[in-house]
């Protein structure tokens, strides 16, 4: 069974995952993230019903109670979602064995606890197979038990087609619903569940092939994106990205991010042009290959530009 | 001080199916109610579910609610036979003997079956 878990988790190391919580790689990637309002207001108004917008006088203490509410609402909306360990539990642990119950029945029997008391995911799931023995359901066909029979908003009862297959997430991809797809994928799977894991991975590795970053920018899916690449060591051309753009604050952050993440990189001393192209170099360096060669041309394109 | 049902001149207190859906596509509620009142009627509370068809997965889905099935069972509701084995299959309760009856004869039936088949 570890083997299992490694080969799921073979992209990132746990140590590394737990690293993601931190504040400091929380705040590095929330400014990464360039909240755009207009980007988020906008997703917003389009789910709720098209209402007249109130205009409203207000003082200034209302003012700052109104600015506070908003702000506090787009926090809540860039929640990143969370980065874990999937949990490719298949085991169907053992309660009590009846070998006098032997083919009591032609199937199984699932039983559910719907007590109100019970926690929404963590419900009782039991079931007493035709081996006659009583065990803890797994936990992914828990989650699929309870979603069959308790209802949350936007989540569907069995995984939509568009998200449980291959085939049917490249077409959403290549019609640039990269964001449409990771939306969808929070409110249909737990993030430890592989195949939330499995969807995530697919469509970061798409945008950085790609190299169409901009359009998870903005949006609470960015940090995600971005500590996936860090970890990975595959940032590379997300920095050539910035670095063309002339991002060089944001350049200055992913820096920083991979510094934390893999403590082999001195970050840029001082604000300076010149601290800054060393640090890229030094990173350029440590991931080698292609990366390096990605990072050295844009830095060449950035030197080009200055001397204009 | 709880009345037990007992205790009262009213008549027994019932843990049972109620059935629903269709006739093609039946499912069961498991109810509380006086065992005068008719089949369908849930009088006091529904405290689960059965669906006896099996399903994609090869399953067949018991809801509980564990909690509201212990509170009745307290106030004296008796389960009826199938109710019964249910939870008895469940774990909540010991195991109803007739489970392990027809289990036997299940067993039996299936040996029977492969040994026609060996012959045949």
């Amino acid at each position: 069974m570890l083997h299992f878990r490694r080969f799921l988790a073979s992209v990132h190391s746990p140590e590394l995952l737990s690293r993601f919580t931190a504040p400091v790689v929380q705040t590095l990637l929330r400014n990464l993230t360039r909240p755009d309002f207009d980007k988020i207001a906008k997703e917003a108004a389009s789910f709720e019903k098209t209402k007249a917008i109130p205009y409203r006088f207000l003082t200034d203490a209302e003012l700052n109670v109104a600015r506070e509410k908003a702000k506090r609402k787009i926090d809540e909306m860039l929640q990143m979602p969370l980065v874990l360990d999937p949990n490719a539990d298949s085991v169907d642990r053992i309660i009590s064995t009846d070998p006098d119950l032997e083919s009591f029945d032609q199937s199984k029997m699932v039983f559910i606890d719907i007590s109100m008391s019970a926690k929404e995911m963590t419900r009782s799931v039991t079931s007493r197979n035709t081996d006659g023995s009583l065990r803890h359901v797994n936990l992914r066909d828990q989650r699929r038990i309870i979603n069959s029979i308790y209802e949350m908003e936007g989540r569907s009862p069995t995984p939509p087609p568009a998200l449980a297959n291959d085939e049917m997430l490249s077409r959403l991809l290549e019609a640039n619903e990269h964001r449409y797809a990771l939306d969808w994928a929070c409110v249909q799977f737990e993030p430890d569940d592989p195949i939330f894991v499995s969807i995530t991975n697919k469509v970061y590795d798409d945008i950085d092939k790609r190299g169409i970053y901009s359009t998870l920018l903005g949006t609470r899916h960015y940090g995600g994106l971005v500590f996936y690449l860090t970890s990975l060591r595959n940032h590379a051309k997300l920095l050539a990205s910035y670095i063309k753009d002339k991002k060089l604050q944001d350049t200055v952050w992913l820096l920083q991010l991979h510094a934390t993440l893999h403590n082999d990189l001195s970050e840029p001393a001082d604000g300076s042009m010149e601290s800054l192209i060393n640090a890229c170099m030094q990173l350029a360096e440590l991931l080698g290959g292609k990366s390096l060669d990605i990072i050295q041309k844009s830095l060449e394109r950035l030197e080009e530009t200055i001397e204009k | 001080l709880l009345k037990s049902s007992m205790t009262s001149k009213a008549a027994a207190l019932r843990m049972r199916f109620l059935m629903a859906g269709c006739s093609n596509r039946k499912y069961y509620k498991i109810v509380v109610a006086r065992s005068v009142s008719g089949r369908d009627v849930e009088e006091y509370d529904q405290v689960g579910f059965y669906d006896p068809y099996i399903n994609d997965h090869r399953e067949k889905l018991v809801a509980l609610n564990i909690d509201k099935i212990k509170h009745w069972l307290v106030r004296g509701a008796q389960p009826t036979l199938t109710v019964a084995m249910l939870l008895g299959l469940s774990g909540l309760l010991p195991v109803h003997p007739r489970s392990y009856l027809i289990a036997k004869r299940n067993r039996e039936e299936l040996k029977r079956l492969a040994e026609e088949n060996t012959t045949d």
